[in-house]
C-alpha cells in the first residue's frame, strides 16, 4: 500500500474510532442518566414509607406536593424540636444505630459534624446531573465535595436590619449606615424613653456568629481530615465584641434571653426597635408582634467601613441519613422540597419566610415581587437579595459547630452579661474550643 | 405438730429463692451490670478521631480539675443544703398541724399539698416557667400591681437556685408531708391524751411528743432527699432558654453529663460524671443511714 | 396554712385560667383570672390535633409504660419480697441487703451507661428500652417484705404446708390475698414514678411515636423556645392548655386511691 494510502487508512481508523468512542462515551453517560432515573423511579413506584424531620413550618406544604405527585410514597413528616434538640437525637441515633429518620432538617453550620460521624448519605447518584449548578457556588460548596453530594440545601440566612422605621422617623432618625452610628443611636433611644431600645443584646450564639461573619472572622479550616486549624479570637471577633459589651455596659442595651416568651412579647410592646437578624427573621417578627404590623421594615446591616458586606446566620439544608433504606427514595424526597419551583417558591412566602437558595428562584420576579403587609408593602426580597450578594464569601464551619456555641455562651456572653474584660473572654473561647479539639483527636493548628 | 424432715426444710427454703429469683434476675441486669459498665467506661477514651483506648483513671483526674465540674457541685450541694431543709420545715408543719385536729377541712389541706406531686417535673417546669418570666411573667405581674420593681428570678446563679428550689419544694413537699402523716397516725395516742389531761395545749403535744417521734420518719425523708436533689436535672434542663448564662450547661452533675455525653460526644467523660455522682451520692446517704440509726434508735434500712 | 396552701394550689389555678386565653392574653391579662374572650374549646381542639394529633399518641404511651411497668413491677416486689421475708435460704440476708444498698444509687447514674448497653442490643428506641427499667424497684421490695412480715401469719402457712399444698399453691390461694393493700401500694407509687419519668426516656426514645407525655410536651415547650426559623409563637397557646390538661389523668387517680397511699407509706415509716 503507498504511504498516502496508509495514511488514510490510518485516518479512517483513527477517526471512526474517535467517532465511536464519542458515541460510546455519550451513550455511557447517557446510560449512566437512564440508570440513575431508573432506580430513582423504581423507587418512587415502589410503596414505601419515609420519615422526615423537620422543624420548618409550612414544611407539611410541600411534603403534600410530594406525595400528591407520588401518591406510592407516604411521608411522616415528624417535628423533633428545632435546632440542638434535632441534633442530640440524631447523634443518640448514631450512636445507637437506630432511632433515625430517613430525611432530616440540618443547618450548614452542622454538615461537618454529620460527616465526621459518617451521618450523612451520598445523594449524587440519585440527583439531577445538573444538580450543583442550580445554587450558587457558596452554598453548592458546602454540600458537596469531590466524592459527592451530601446535602440538599433548603434556605439561607442573609443578615440584614430589621427596625422600627416610625419610631426612628418620630425621633428623627434613619436606619444606622455604620455601628458607630447604631451605637449613638442607641444612646438617643434610651435616653429618649426608658421603656425602648435599640435592641436587645444579641444572646443567641448564631446570631454573634453572622456579625463576626460579617466583620471578616474566618475562624475554622480543615487542614485535612484529621488537622484543624481554629483562630477564634482574631482581631475582626474581638472588635465586635467589645462593641456589643460596651453597649451593654453603658445600659443602652436589654440582655434578654433569646426566644423565651418575654422576648416574644417584647417585640410586640416595642421594646426593641431593631433586630440584625437573618432574612427567616421576617417570619420570626410578624409572628411574635402582630400589634405593630406595618410599621416594621428591612435595611442593610450596619457596617464596620463603607464596604457593604454582610453575614449569615442559619440557613438550613435537607440531608439523607446514611442508615436510611431507602436511599433512592430518601434522596427524591429531599430534592424535590427544596427544588421542585412550587415547592421552593413556596417556602418564600408566610408563614416560612426561608430565603431561597435556588438560582431560579432568586431570579424570578414573583419572588422578588414579595411585599408583605407586614413590612409596610416593602419589597422585602429585593432588600435581602441585594444584601445576600454582599454575604461575605469563604466561611468554612467546624466539625463541632454546637460545642463551639455552648462554649461561645459560657465564655464571651457569660463576660459581655458580667461587664467584663471581652478581649480575654475571646481568648478563653480560643483556648476552649482548642482544648476540645484536641482531647477529640484532631491535630490544632493557630494560625 | 409434726415437724418437717430436714430435707423438706432444705427444699422449702431454697423455694424462697425461686420468689426471688424474678426480680433479682433483672435487679442484676438492669442495675448492677449497667454501674458495672458505667465504671469500666469511665476508664477509656475515645475521639471522633482515632478509636478507643484505655486510660486509666486519667478521666477522674480530668473531671476533679474541671472547673465546670467542680461548679456543678458545689451548686447542687448549696441546693440541698438550701431546699431540702426548707421542704422538709414545711412537711412537718403540714403534717403535725393536719394531724393536730385543731385544723378545719384537714383533708382539704392534705390534698392540696400533695396534688404537685402528681404533677410531672416537665410541666410543673411549664407553668412556673411562665411564672417567672421577667417581664410578663405572673409573678412579676403581681409586684407591678403593688408598685414593686421586677425581679429577675434567674439573675444569678444562687438567684436561680432559689427559683428552682421554690419548684421542687412545690412538687415534693406533700410527698414528705403523707410519710410523716402516716408516720403520725401510727404513733400510739395515749401519750397525747394524758399531756392533755395534764393541760398540755395542741402546740406543746406536737412539739413535744409527736415530733421526737417522728425521726426515723424524718430521716427517711431526708435519706430520699439526699438521693433526689443531688439528681437536679429536670429543672434546669427544661428552663435553660429562660437563662442561658446561668440556667448553662454545667448547672449541675445531671445536666453536664447529658451536655457532655449528646452535645459534646464525650461519653466516657459523661460515664465518668455519672459514676462519681452515683458514689458522692450513696456516701452521703449511707452517712444519713449511720446517723440516724445512732440518733432513732430504730432505722428502716 | 391557708398561707401555704396558697402557694400550693395557685401555680395550678393558673394554669387552667391560662388554657382558655390566647398567646396574646397570657401576657397581657391578670394571671388568675379569665381574658374576656374564652378560648379553651379551640385550644384543646388544637392540643388533640396539632402535629396530626400525637398528643393522644403521647397520652397513650405514657398509660402503656405506666401501667404494664407498674404491673411487672409490682409482681416482681411482691414475689421478692415474700421470699425474702417467708424463706431463710443462703445468701438471703446478704442479697436483701445489697438490694437495699441499691435505694441509695441515682437512676441518672445508669441511665447513660444503660443506654450504650441498649444501643449495643438494639433495644433503643424501642417500648422495652422503657419498660424494662421500670421493672426494677428496690423499695417495692422492702415494703413488701416488710408488708409480708407483718401481714401473713406463719402458722397459716404451717398448716398449709402440713396439707401438702406446695409453696407456690400456698402463696397462690392463701398469702396474695392477704398481700394485695401491699401489692396495689407498690402498683400506685411505680404508676406515679414511671408516668413522671423524664430522663429515661427522654434519651432512649427519639421515635415521637413511642414517647412518653413527658418528652413530648418538652419537646412542644421546646418550640416555643427553640431557635432559628420555625418558631411558632401562637403554639404557646396549645404547649400551656396541654399542660393543664396532661394533670388530669394522674390527678383523678390521685383523688381516689388516696387511702391506699397512706396505708401504703404508713409502712415504710413505721417499725413493728
Amino acid at each position: 500500500m503507498s504511504s498516502m494510502k496508509k495514511r488514510g487508512v490510518v485516518l479512517a481508523v483513527v477517526s471512526t474510532l474517535a467517532a465511536s468512542t464519542a458515541i460510546l462515551g455519550l451513550s455511557t453517560q447517557q446510560a449512566q442518566a437512564a440508570a440513575q432515573n431508573a432506580a430513582v423511579t423504581k423507587a418512587l413506584n415502589t410503596p414505601t414509607t419515609l420519615t422526615f424531620w423537620s422543624w420548618l413550618p409550612g414544611q407539611q406544604n410541600e411534603v403534600n406536593l410530594f406525595q400528591a405527585t407520588y401518591p406510592k410514597i407516604k411521608v411522616k413528616l415528624v417535628n423533633v424540636g428545632s435546632g440542638g434538640t434535632e441534633y442530640n437525637k440524631i447523634k443518640a441515633g448514631l450512636a445507637a444505630k437506630s432511632g433515625l429518620p430517613d430525611v432530616a432538617q440540618v443547618e450548614f453550620q452542622y454538615l461537618p459534624t454529620f460527616k465526621v460521624l459518617n451521618g450523612l448519605a451520598n445523594i449524587k447518584p440519585y440527583v439531577a446531573s445538573d444538580f450543583l449548578t442550580k445554587f450558587p457556588q457558596w452554598i453548592s460548596d458546602q454540600v458537596s465535595d469531590a466524592k459527592g453530594i451530601y446535602a440538599v440545601p433548603q434556605d439561607s440566612g442573609p443578615m440584614g436590619l430589621l427596625y422600627r422605621s416610625d419610631v426612628f422617623t418620630k425621633l428623627g432618625l434613619a436606619a444606622p449606615k455604620t455601628w458607630a452610628e447604631f451605637a449613638t443611636d442607641a444612646a438617643k433611644i434610651h435616653s429618649a424613653d426608658a421603656s425602648q431600645y435599640i435592641s436587645n443584646m444579641v444572646m443567641d450564639s448564631g446570631n454573634m456568629n453572622g456579625l463576626y461573619w460579617q466583620a471578616g472572622a474566618r475562624p475554622f479550616h480543615m487542614n485535612s481530615a484529621t488537622s484543624i486549624n481554629i483562630k477564634l479570637n482574631d482581631s475582626a471577633t474581638k472588635q465586635v465584641t467589645k462593641f456589643w459589651g460596651d453597649l451593654v455596659a453603658a445600659g443602652n442595651l436589654p440582655v434578654d434571653p433569646y426566644w423565651t416568651s418575654d422576648w416574644n412579647a417584647a417585640f410586640n410592646k416595642g421594646k426593641y426597635l431593631s433586630w440584625p437578624s437573618a432574612s427567616w427573621g421576617l417570619g420570626t417578627v410578624t409572628s411574635a408582634a402582630a400589634d405593630t404590623s406595618g410599621n416594621w421594615r428591612a435595611a442593610p446591616l450596619p457596617t464596620w467601613s463603607s464596604t457593604p458586606v454582610s453575614g449569615s446566620w442559619g440557613g438550613s439544608t435537607v440531608a439523607v441519613m446514611s442508615t436510611t433504606k431507602n436511599l433512592a427514595a430518601a434522596a427524591a424526597l429531599a430534592e424535590f422540597v427544596n427544588t421542585n419551583p412550587t415547592a421552593a417558591f413556596a417556602l418564600t412566602q408566610a408563614p416560612t419566610f426561608d430565603f431561597p437558595v435556588m438560582k431560579s428562584v432568586l431570579g424570578s420576579d414573583g419572588f422578588l415581587a414579595t411585599a408583605p403587609a407586614f413590612y409596610g408593602g416593602q419589597k422585602v426580597y429585593q432588600a435581602y437579595s441585594a444584601y445576600n450578594n454582599t454575604v461575605g464569601k469563604n466561611y468554612e464551619w467546624s466539625p463541632f459547630q454546637d460545642q463551639v456555641y455552648t462554649l461561645w455562651t459560657n465564655d464571651v456572653l457569660d463576660a459581655i452579661l458580667k461587664k467584663g474584660d471581652t478581649a480575654a473572654a475571646v481568648d478563653k473561647w480560643q483556648a476552649d474550643t482548642v482544648k476540645y479539639a484536641k482531647d477529640q483527636g484532631y491535630t490544632v493548628t493557630t494560625k | 405438730m409434726v415437724s418437717m424432715s430436714a430435707s423438706s426444710l432444705k427444699s422449702t427454703k431454697r423455694t424462697g429463692l425461686f420468689f426471688v429469683l424474678p426480680f433479682f434476675l433483672i435487679f442484676v441486669l438492669l442495675l448492677i451490670v449497667p454501674l458495672v459498665y458505667s465504671g469500666f467506661i469511665s476508664l477509656y477514651k475515645k475521639g471522633l478521631i482515632g478509636g478507643n483506648r484505655y486510660v486509666g483513671f486519667e478521666n477522674y483526674i480530668t473531671m476533679i480539675h474541671d472547673p465546670q465540674w467542680v461548679s456543678s457541685v458545689g451548686r447542687v450541694f448549696l441546693y440541698f443544703f438550701l431546699q431540702v431543709p426548707i421542704m422538709l420545715i414545711i412537711a412537718v408543719f403540714a403534717a403535725l398541724a393536719i394531724d393536730s385536729g385543731k385544723l378545719r377541712f384537714p383533708k382539704f389541706f392534705r390534698i392540696a399539698i400533695f396534688i404537685p406531686y402528681a404533677v410531672p417535673a416537665i410541666i410543673g417546669c411549664i407553668i412556673w416557667g411562665y411564672i417567672y418570666g421577667k417581664n410578663y411573667g405572673f409573678l412579676n405581674q403581681l409586684l407591678g400591681y403593688l408598685h414593686i420593681h421586677h425581679v429577675d428570678w434567674w439573675g444569678n446563679s444562687t438567684q436561680a437556685l432559689g427559683s428552682i428550689s421554690a419548684i421542687v419544694t412545690w412538687e415534693f413537699a406533700g410527698y414528705n408531708m403523707i410519710i410523716l402523716y402516716a408516720a403520725l397516725k401510727g404513733l400510739s395516742t395515749e401519750l397525747y391524751e394524758a399531756a392533755a389531761v395534764d393541760g398540755a395545749g395542741a402546740i406543746k403535744i406536737a412539739l413535744r411528743i409527736k415530733l421526737p417521734q417522728l425521726y426515723p420518719a424524718i430521716f427517711l425523708t431526708l435519706i430520699f432527699s439526699i438521693i433526689g436533689s443531688f439528681q437536679l436535672f429536670t429543672e434546669p434542663q427544661t428552663l435553660n432558654l429562660q437563662a442561658p448564662t446561668v440556667l448553662n450547661n454545667y448547672f449541675s452533675p445531671n445536666v453536664y453529663a447529658y451536655s457532655v455525653a449528646f452535645q459534646g460526644q464525650q461519653l466516657n467523660y459523661a460515664a465518668t460524671i455519672s459514676f462519681s455522682l452515683g458514689l458522692i451520692i450513696a456516701f452521703f446517704a449511707i452517712i444519713a443511714t449511720l446517723v440516724s440509726r445512732r440518733r432513732g434508735g430504730d432505722s428502716l434500712l | 396554712m391557708i398561707v401555704l396552701s396558697t402557694y400550693f394550689i395557685v401555680p395550678l389555678f393558673w394554669v387552667i385560667a391560662a388554657s382558655t386565653k390566647t398567646t396574646n392574653d397570657i401576657f397581657s391579662t391578670f394571671g388568675l383570672w379569665f381574658a374576656k374572650s374564652w378560648h379553651l374549646w379551640s385550644n384543646l381542639k388544637a392540643v388533640f390535633t396539632s402535629d396530626n394529633g400525637i398528643y393522644k399518641l403521647w397520652l397513650m404511651n405514657s398509660l402503656i409504660y405506666s401501667i404494664s411497668g407498674a404491673v411487672g413491677a409490682a409482681l416482681l416486689c411482691t414475689l421478692a419480697g415474700y421470699g425474702f421475708a417467708k424463706y431463710q435460704f443462703a445468701g438471703s440476708k446478704a442479697i436483701f441487703r445489697t438490694v437495699l444498698g441499691a435505694v441509695m444509687i441515682p437512676s441518672a447514674a445508669l441511665s447513660i451507661p444503660t443506654f450504650i448497653i441498649f444501643s449495643k442490643l438494639g433495644l433503643v428506641n424501642t417500648r422495652w428500652a422503657v419498660i424494662l427499667p421500670s421493672l426494677v424497684s428496690p423499695l417495692g421490695v422492702y415494703l413488701m417484705k416488710v408488708y409480708s412480715d407483718t401481714s401473713i401469719p406463719n402458722n397459716m402457712i404451717e398448716a398449709a404446708r402440713i396439707d401438702g399444698a406446695t409453696e407456690f399453691k400456698i402463696f397462690r390461694t392463701i398469702s396474695l390475698r392477704m398481700l394485695m393493700p401491699g401489692f396495689i401500694t407498690v402498683l400506685l407509687l411505680s404508676i406515679v414514678g414511671i408516668w413522671n419519668n423524664f430522663f429515661l426516656p427522654l434519651i432512649m426514645l427519639s421515635s415521637t411515636n413511642l414517647q412518653p407525655l413527658t418528652v413530648g410536651l418538652s419537646i412542644w415547650y421546646g418550640r416555643i423556645a427553640g431557635g432559628g426559623s420555625g418558631r411558632d409563637a401562637n403554639f404557646q397557646a396549645v404547649v400551656i392548655t396541654s399542660a393543664a390538661v396532661s394533670l388530669i389523668p394522674l390527678i383523678i387517680a390521685f383523688l381516689f386511691l388516696q387511702r391506699y397511699w397512706e396505708n401504703g407509706l404508713s409502712l415504710g415509716a413505721v417499725k413493728e
